[in-house]
């Protein structure tokens, strides 16, 4: 039996959590020399040359779960 | 970001992947470039709109198509490139380090464990007192990534850790069939008191791939 501590994202049958899908999709990978900006969840992530974030990636993420939790709980 | 008339790059593969009826962004038919055994897939892009949640969440959906059937280098979303030409000197120019990678890879996928500290209100009531706190914590959270990293070390090929603020990310190498293993090992682990822990995977084994 799996601890109450222990959260298995993931697994056959379930869905990979929102959250750890754009970590690694934003995070992770080959990155090309080049600038871009995209807008995620209505907050913008400016990426400039070759690997500088300046807004990090991991607040932008944490308001996007704060305002989900949010409209969760207004019943949105 | 606005774009037109772009190339969106998924990921570099080795031989052929099943692409059939595989779609991408807009929708537009996910193709390749090839070179010497490695294939680059891409898309078509050439609507000019910002990029959102759900473009990155179809972008995963189709990497995910390629990486449930075989290991993968993905490109970080969004990158863009401007021609076919430029796909293929991208691809000239890697190839060596891309085929040594996916073939040091091929077998392998990559697992994460988060463990984060559980937060307390308390306020420490002097500096001595937040910085014994800080080392207690600090001497807690070694030991609860031993008590992860223990019951999976014959299934981890290799393992990097990552400091958060919250805690530790493991990043561990483990061969595609053992990840159910690997899943249950963790989820009947015990975390130490005060740590949550999480795991997910498999993923493209990125955190091992030469830089």
């Amino acid at each position: 039996m799996a601890s109450p501590n222990v959260i298995a994202i993931g697994g056959e049958g379930d869905e990979l959590s929102l959250l750890d899908i754009l970590d690694h999709v934003l995070n992770s990978g080959v990155v090309i020399q080049g600038s871009i900006v995209i807008s995620l969840g209505g907050v913008d992530l400016v990426y400039v040359g070759l690997n500088v974030v300046l807004t990090s990636v991991e607040t932008a993420l944490r308001t996007i779960e704060a305002d989900q939790r949010k409209s969760l709980e207004s019943g949105k | 970001m606005t774009s037109s008339n772009k190339l969106l790059v998924y990921c570099v593969a080795e031989g052929s992947p099943q692409l059939t009826d595989l779609r991408g962004l807009e929708d537009e038919p996910v193709r390749q470039v090839e070179l010497q055994g490695l294939v680059l897939l891409y898309s078509d892009f050439s609507t000019a709109r910002p990029l959102n949640q759900a473009d990155a969440l179809r972008f995963h959906a189709a990497l995910r198509s390629v990486f449930d059937q075989q290991a993968i280098i993905p490109f970080r979303f969004p990158t863009f490139l401007e021609s076919e030409a430029e796909l293929k000197s991208h691809l000239q120019q890697n190839h060596a380090k891309y085929a040594a990678d996916l073939a040091r890879l091929r077998e392998f996928v990559q697992m994460e464990v988060r463990i984060s500290a559980v937060r307390e209100n308390n306020a420490p009531s002097s500096g001595k007192e937040y910085l014994e706190g800080k080392l207690q914590q600090s001497r807690s959270l070694q030991e609860a990534v031993r008590a992860i990293r223990d019951p999976v070390a014959d299934l981890t090929t290799d393992c990097k850790e990552r400091q958060t603020d919250q805690g530790v990310r493991l990043f561990t190498l483990t061969k595609r069939p053992d990840v159910a293993a690997f899943r249950e090992r963790i989820s009947r682990s015990q975390p130490s008191t005060g740590f949550t822990i999480a795991v997910s995977g498999p993923w493209p084994a990125t955190e091992f791939f030469h830089e």
